[in-house]
């Protein structure tokens, strides 16, 4: 065991000193800041596209300032569009106000470029389910003509997926277990993150039993962890629904899990961080320790003591859960008596012969 | 018995055969008894409302255009149970046990229970008595009960909150 402490020591050690010296040698990691649709904007180290409209600001140069002049920044001119029959963006609104037709997934904008005479072409992604080439030239007869419109086949609808959003993010409400339900605008279902023991029982319970279907999937908080892992989405935002991010709602329960680093620990700007590797053996020591005492906090389950007659303790029975509650209620029926059986078929023959 | 053999059994009874009656009978009583019983509380009530569920089935069994004849037998079920209630005096003995199923293999525990339902408004026994007793999901229960979704899994998981309470010796 104390070996085993030992190696553990000396790999979190090496992890520490190697992370500042990977950070210091690429002169800092990098996040890209993204929009609200999840299109990714340019990265704040990214080489700027056009240097002499914009120059870079040189930093440690001596500067003349009576030879400083503000430049008059150029009248803001709105991009130009091709006419066309309704921009995709007003047809999103329209569905997003009035609820999105009953075959459709999502629509996401994927990106865009300028074309040389100026004009914008936005890029967009439609998911249908269940279209043929005959609907998706009716939704491109409504889409503006400077769109370039991809589809994608999907599973299930918008409605469905919204239905299934709102049915877990109720259930969510007094539910513990149910740590973040995130329902991500182009993907195909709606991701339900609960801890890693009971993955199985609630897929069963959301999928099966309350009959949502494969529109939801049920994972550990993990892996909700890793997929949206490096974004700031602010999902870690504990007790809130958070729009944006490419999602159209995201709810995360507050939990002693240490699901997620705090937002801060994305962009360790500060010098203490990079350069001490103290704080990352703490950090990494707090987060093994949280981890195990809420393990050891969900699996115990407490039996209280009963007084017997003569004074002495027994342990009495445990608290039940709610799915031992379920349980019971399930497993307790009753047959009706036999003579109600013979009742029963001796008025039915007499029907028969009534009829 | 599910909706398949269930559809297949009333195609028999419909065409005269006597014997899917019986089948119906022996496979859906025990659930249909036990969600009666829940809901009224009464077991002479509960035994006259099966055999009028039964009698009822036997005489105009659903067509093929039931698409879920399991979810129209537990509501009818429950429609009658509900009728019983209605016709009963508002003057009840609050402090009487109802007649509920009998304590099974773990009595205590199971009186418990009962006694936890007989806390339980009108309402809550039926979601939770259609749901794990009869079997029947929650969009059914929506459809049965005519409320939406929501609701009906907001009640549903408040009133298994609540038996949950009583059972572990608190009050609500």
């Amino acid at each position: 065991m104390k070996k085993l402490m030992w190696v553990f020591f000396a790999l979190t050690f090496v992890f520490m000193l190697a992370v500042p010296a990977l950070a210091a040698d690429s002169g800092g990691p990098h996040y890209d800041v993204l929009d609200l649709d999840g299109a990714p904007a340019a990265a704040s180290a990214a080489p700027n596209p056009d240097p002499e409209s914009t120059p870079a600001p040189v930093a440690d140069v001596p500067v003349d300032e009576s030879a400083y002049r503000e430049e008059t920044p150029a009248p803001y001119e709105p991009p130009v569009r091709l006419p066309g029959r309704g921009e995709i963006g007003d047809i999103l609104s329209y569905w997003e106000e009035n609820g999105y037709p009953a075959d459709v997934s999502y629509a996401f904008e994927a990106g865009g470029e300028v074309m040389e005479d100026g004009t914008v072409r936005a890029w967009w992604e439609i998911g249908l389910v269940d279209a043929d080439e005959g609907r998706r030239q009716e939704i491109l007869e409504l889409v503006s003509p400077n769109c370039l419109v991809e589809f994608k086949n999907c599973l299930f609808t918008h409605a469905q997926k919204q239905a299934a959003y709102d049915a877990i993010t109720e259930l969510a409400v007094d539910d513990p277990n149910i740590l973040e339900v995130i329902f991500i605008r182009n993907g195909d279902t709606v991701w339900v993150s609960v801890p890693e023991d009971v993955v199985k029982e609630y897929a069963e319970y959301l999928i099966r039993d309350l009959g949502l279907g494969a529109v939801v999937s049920v994972t550990d908080q993990h892996s909700i962890a890793s997929f949206e892992d490096g974004l700031e989405t602010g999902i870690n935002t504990p007790g809130g629904i958070v729009p944006g991010m490419g999602t159209d709602g995201a709810l995360v329960q507050t939990t002693p899990q240490a699901t997620f680093p705090a937002a801060g620990a994305l962009v360790p700007d500060t010098p203490q961080a990079q350069t001490s590797p103290i704080f990352w053996v703490c950090l990494a020591l707090a987060v093994i320790a949280a981890c195990a005492l809420t393990v050891l906090a969900l699996r115990r389950r407490s039996v209280p003591a009963a007084v017997a007659e003569d004074g002495s303790l027994y342990a009495a029975r445990a608290p039940l859960t709610r799915r031992e509650t379920e349980r019971l209620v399930r497993e307790t029926r009753e047959a009706p008596p036999g003579s109600l059986r013979q009742e029963l078929l001796r008025r039915v023959e007499e029907d028969g012969e009534d009829r | 018995m599910h909706d398949d053999r269930l559809r297949e059994a009333l195609a028999r009874l419909r065409s005269g055969d006597a014997s899917a009656f019986e089948q119906i009978y022996t496979e859906l009583s025990a659930p249909l008894f036990t969600v009666i019983l829940r809901v009224t509380g009464d077991r002479e009530a509960s035994e006259d409302i099966l055999q009028e569920v039964f009698l009822k089935l036997y005489r105009a069994p659903p067509g093929p255009e039931v698409r879920k004849p399991r979810a129209y037998l537990f509501q009818s079920a429950r429609n009658l149970a509900l009728d019983e209630l209605r016709r009963r005096p508002r003057e009840a003995d609050i402090d009487a046990l109802p007649d509920l199923p009998q304590p099974g293999p773990d009595p205590a525990q199971r009186l418990d229970l009962e006694r936890a339902f007989a806390a339980l408004a009108p309402g809550e026994r039926e979601l939770v008595s259609l749901h794990l007793n009869g079997g029947l999901k929650f969009r059914e229960l929506a459809q049965a009960t005519g409320a939406p979704l929501g609701t009906v899994l907001w009640r549903y998981r408040k009133a298994i909150g609540k038996l949950r309470i009583l059972l572990n010796g608190g009050s609500v």
